[in-house]
């Protein structure tokens, strides 16, 4: 049911031609119900027991599966059709709803200014996109998965490219499509190696008691599936090293970017990974390359978000880093926090997009910060809004982002991976350096701008942005509950080690940047500045390495091979039966139906002669 | 009731022929007659036959008009009358000649489909090729020619290849496996003969699929036949090859198979990433489909290689999901070339999705059936074919992988050139016409519900890929060592 009320919705609005307010309340309606009913299959029980915060352990005790037949089979592998409902699962189910359900009314104000056929496509591509995350977090099976996996994928690149006829939005959606077929390939292949090593690919087989113990017999399969799963989880995750299409993917609508890309698909990949802790538990190094790998991301997007001017692209950075936590978080086994961060950065990141939306709203869709300044009064709601994310991002208690994070630092830290940690403590040093420099840039200071400030908001802008900004102060209880629920403990040591990074970060970023004058802001401008801000020249790397090869080998087999050499050999042959032809017969003319005769004429005799003979 | 199958588009082309080429409705009319004689023979496949002796041949072989209906006759056979009868209404516009030509083409497919005797197979075989060539000169583009003559070049050098090997067969006394598919006994075959036999008809078949490096003949003619043709032999043509992989050369020389796969395997990656590569580079949008159709069977033949069970399967259901996805794709670039009167060159083009947005819908659907987007019908089979590919050599499946993602970005090139950017001039266009949209619905319709649930494909397969196991049973030991690779590589 959950599934699909947006489904439908999606259907309704791409296949009928509606009024525009008809199509906002399928649009946004669909999804309330969808949370609705989301709500009721927890509270009910869908889940085994007071699903999620109650349950201990719930993680690792068997769901509820609902198996509605046969997918595929070939051979002795069965691919079941079914839905699989557990903690996790409803965790992600809620926060998809309830933060979509928000956002899609955020998007009712924030695209009123399109045609009526590009609303109703907006709204079903967003309406796909939830139904797609929420097959991929009820499905029963890693092939299932996929398909919600692929859809997510899919429809972002649509809404990526809602712009289409802006090249840099077209460029951003390819990139970001062809990133995530690399991840798609890698669940693929993950999944190919179960079915061979296994012989199953559902999560009962793979995750159950039985796959648990084949894995722990086979340390290599299990790392090579780990593998292969975090080269998904990075692809969607935008984690190192398949990180690039993220900051790009900006170029979507800004609710998009809260939805799609802060808040629930690119938490995809910390769902893949705490879905395979059996995985991930009977291999150590999978877990470590994935750990680390978050916890690189974590900081090194961190160092980019420090020196961005476009302040979506912040954003997007700041999200990497955020993701990244989570990553490190759930393959070093933390996962109630890993998860918890989860739920917290849905609350804040999508705030501070809405935030600035508002902003963009104002300032005729403005990025660049070094153009803004001054906001503070024209944009009160924005501004305490962000501020809220901000706070919330930077993990100063008690707002909520401290209490996942804290948690998560705290699980690396008994985790026992101090690389890990200590990048993770940098990240927590940038942080909130980065997102206050943002934040005095914007609102502090003189307006720099050229064009005038219209602020003007409706109130399906406003309202979602309040509960949102709500939820970054108070969300903390929900990371807490759903810790104790699951058996963490909060560490004080931990704590304040987090704690202090914070407000050092805060500090620095406020002993520079209070003022909200630019001029302090000059030091970010050098060819470091310039480097950092091109992610560390990988978009060079990744263009010189791959993509211009690539087109350029393609150049070379059209024209080289396609276009003289295999010619040239049938011309060769050409000739030779010409040749042939005029020293055996007076047929040849020249004409190509003689010669197509004469093959009938010979392939016919020839038969003839097999038969008869 | 099996010979009305390939019958009733026959005769409906003769009729078309004889009544001085009025009448063309008649072409799609009988393939969907057939088309629904064939449903009805939906859960009855696996245990129809038709066997009558035809004449007495050398060695005291007996040809028989012989007949049978598998579970893997009747998808392909369902496929091509489906395929029949909406290229056919496609093509009406071109005159009755043309219609009675693709009918006659069609109902040759499904003949071939259906046979059960080695000689009846070449006789449809050899009839496919007739109305494909006087399609291609009679009703193709400036460069249909130069096409026609490579065309022929080619597919009658099969031909003669494909003839040698079947004769051969017939000679030693080797018969097809009827329906239930039993074990065939290739005792027949003396054993210096088993691979030079086997060659002789993997080249048949690989040069009509084609496959690398026999594909020589395949750009130009999808890029000159007439897009309803182009859909039809793309679609349909191009599974007679494949077909005769599992009909023929696997359960009547599985010795030979066994030798020729790793060539098979290699040619068909080779395939898969030389036809993804092209497919890359090419401006016309024709050729871009064609290369991608490279791409795409080779991967099949690599899948079928193997021999392993997940991957035959995976093989079949991709052979119908191709022909789906490759027919729209044809019919709908045709729409598009209608429209600008002259061949979609990719590079020229944009901003088609402001102007036509029930185009621009149905080529990202097709378009995304084809790169293999989970959910739609391009990915079930993939899947499987991974797997089994995996299950033989993981560094195989690798290199499979990478023709994945050149799929995606292949056809994203073709998506994003036609539909978006600004609009370019003579890009204010009018949409799809009723007719253009229910004309492509039933292929949109199937590619959605194959994708949300295959398993009705691997249901009627089952049989032949059971059959294929069986006789092919010594394969299993070397599968598990290859997987053992896997694992620890």
């Amino acid at each position: 049911m959950t599934l699909l009320l947006p489904l439908a919705g999606a259907l309704i609005l791409s296949l009928l031609r509606l009024p525009r307010r008809v199509q906002g309340l399928v649009g946004a309606g669909s999804i309330l119900l969808a949370f609705l009913s989301g709500l009721l299959m927890v509270s009910s029980g869908g889940g085994p027991g007071p699903y999620p915060f109650a349950a201990h352990g719930a993680l690792s005790q068997p769901g509820v599966e609902v198996q509605l037949g046969t997918w595929l089979a070939a051979g002795t592998l069965r691919i079941p059709l079914g839905l699989w409902v557990d903690g996790l699962t409803a965790v992600f189910v809620l926060v998809i709803t309830g933060v979509g359900f928000l956002i899609h009314v955020y998007s009712l104000g924030y695209m009123a200014g399109e045609s009526d056929a590009d609303y109703g496509r907006y709204f079903a591509s967003m309406n796909l996109f939830v139904a797609a995350m929420l097959l991929l977090v009820l499905a029963d099976s890693f092939p299932l998965l996929l398909v919600g996996w692929a859809g997510v994928g899919f429809t972002s690149y649509l809404l990526i490219g809602f712009w289409y006829t802006r090249p840099a939005a077209v460029v951003a959606a390819r990139k970001a499509f062809i990133l995530n077929t690399v991840g798609d390939v890698g669940l693929i292949l993950a999944i190919a190696l179960m079915a061979a090593r296994l012989g199953t690919v559902d999560f009962t087989g793979v995750l159950g008691p039985a796959g648990a113990a084949a894995l722990a017999a086979h340390p290599a399969v299990a790392t090579w599936i780990g593998l292969l799963l975090f080269v998904a989880a990075a692809a969607k995750s935008a984690q190192l090293p398949l990180q690039a299409w993220l900051s790009d993917a900006m170029e979507g609508p800004t609710p998009v970017s809260a939805l799609i890309h802060a808040a629930t698909m690119v938490t995809a990949g910390v769902y893949l990974i705490a879905r395979t802790q059996a995985v991930y538990a009977a291999s150590p190094a999978a877990a470590a390359w994935a750990g680390d790998l978050g916890a690189l991301t974590a900081f090194a997007a961190a160092t980019v978000g420090v020196f961005s001017y476009d302040i979506k692209r912040l954003l997007a950075y700041s999200t990497m880093s955020q993701v990244g936590y989570m990553i490190s978080g759930v393959a070093f086994g933390a996962v109630a926090a890993g998860v918890s961060h989860v739920v917290t950065h849905a609350f804040f990141k999508a705030l501070l997009f809405m935030a600035v939306g508002l902003v963009m709203h104002a300032v005729s869709d403005e990025r660049d910060m070094r153009r803004m300044g001054g906001l503070a009064r024209r944009l009160p709601l924005a501004r305490w809004g962000f501020l809220a994310g901000a706070l919330a991002l930077a993990g100063i208690p008690p707002f909520a982002g401290f209490w996942s994070k804290d948690a998560v630092m705290g699980g690396l830290l008994h985790g026992g991976d101090l690389f890990a940690y200590a990048l993770l403590a940098l990240a927590a040093l940038l942080t909130p350096f980065y997102i206050f420099r943002a934040y005095y840039l914007t609102f502090g200071g003189k307006y720099r701008g050229e064009g005038e400030v219209h602020p003007h908001a409706s109130r399906s802008l406003q309202w979602p942005t309040v509960v949102l900004a709500v939820l970054a102060v108070v969300g903390g209880i929900f990371a807490v509950l759903l810790q104790s629920g699951w058996g963490t403990a909060l560490d004080p040591g931990s704590m304040a080690i987090s704690t202090v990074l914070a407000l050092i970060g805060w500090g620095a970023a406020w002993s520079i940047y209070r003022g909200g004058d630019i001029r302090a802001d000059a030091w970010t401008a050098g060819a470091l500045g310039a480097a950092v801000r091109s992610e560390y020249g990988w978009e060079g790397l990744w263009q010189g390495a791959l993509v211009r090869p690539a087109h350029g080998v393609a150049a070379w087999l059209l024209g080289a091979w396609e276009g003289r050499a295999w010619p040239a050999a049938q011309s060769a042959t050409a000739a030779g039966a010409a040749a042939l032809g005029h020293g055996l017969s007076l047929w040849q003319s020249g004409l190509v139906r003689r010669y197509a005769l004469s093959m009938f004429c010979g392939a016919a005799l020839l038969l003839l002669w097999a038969l008869v003979r | 009731m099996l010979t009305l199958l390939w019958a009733l588009p026959v005769a409906a082309a003769l009729a078309i022929a004889v009544s001085a080429r009025r009448g063309a409705w008649l072409g799609p009319l009988a393939s969907t007659a057939a088309l629904v004689l064939a449903l009805a023979l939906w859960s009855r496949a696996g245990s129809l036959s038709v066997a009558t002796p035809w004449f007495h041949g050398a060695y005291g072989s007996l040809i028989s008009y012989s007949l049978g209906l598998s579970g893997l006759s009747l998808l392909l056979v369902v496929l091509t009358l489906l395929l029949t009868a909406l290229c056919g209404v496609a093509g009406l516009r071109y005159g009755g000649a043309f219609v009675a030509w693709l009918t006659l083409l069609g109902g040759a497919a499904t003949g071939m489909f259906l046979a059960r005797d080695l000689v009846l197979f070449y006789v449809f075989w050899e009839l496919m090729l007739i109305p494909a060539y006087f399609l291609l000169v009679g009703f193709g583009g400036a460069g249909r020619r130069a096409a026609a003559w490579k065309f022929l070049l080619y597919n009658i050098g099969g031909s003669v290849a494909l003839l040698v090997g079947v004769a051969a067969l017939v000679a030693f006394g080797v018969t097809m496996p009827g329906v239930g598919v039993g074990p065939i006994s290739a005792a027949g075959v003396p054993a210096a003969a088993v691979v030079p036999v086997a060659v002789a008809l993997a080249i048949g078949f690989a040069v009509k699929t084609p496959i690398w490096p026999l594909h020589g003949w395949v750009a130009d003619t999808y890029a000159e036949l007439p897009a309803p043709a182009a859909a039809l032999v793309g679609a349909v043509q191009s599974k007679a090859g494949l077909y005769g992989m599992l009909a023929i050369l696997i359960p009547m020389l599985p010795g030979g198979m066994t030798r020729l796969a790793p060539w098979l395997i290699a040619a068909g990656i080779v395939s898969a990433l030389y036809g993804a590569l092209c497919a890359l580079g090419a401006r016309d949008a024709r050729r871009v489909l064609a290369y991608s159709s490279v791409s795409h069977l080779g991967l099949i033949t690599v899948a079928f290689a193997t021999l392993e069970p997940a991957a035959l399967t995976g093989g079949i259901v991709q052979m119908v999901a191709h022909a789906l996805f490759t027919a729209g794709l044809f019919l709908l670039v045709g729409m598009l070339e209608d429209r600008l009167a002259g061949p979609v060159d990719v590079r020229a083009l944009g901003g088609f999705a402001r102007w036509a947005p029930g185009f621009a819908g149905g080529l990202i659907l097709l378009g995304m059936a084809a790169l293999g987007l989970p959910g739609l019908a391009g990915f079930p089979g993939e899947l499987l074919m991974m797997v089994g590919i995996y299950r033989y050599s993981a560094w195989l499946a690798v290199l499979a992988g990478i023709a994945l993602v050149l799929a995606a970005a292949y056809m994203l090139r073709l998506i994003q050139l036609v539909l978006h950017g600004e609009p370019q001039s003579g890009a204010a266009t009018r949409d799809l016409g009723g007719g253009e949209k229910w004309l492509l619905a039933p292929l949109a319709l199937l590619v959605v519900l194959i994708g949300i649930w295959p398993h009705p494909i691997p249901q009627q397969s089952s049989g032949a890929v059971a059959a294929i196991e069986q006789l092919t049973g010594a394969q299993p030991a070397a599968a598990a060592a290859g997987s053992n690779q896997g694992g620890n590589g």
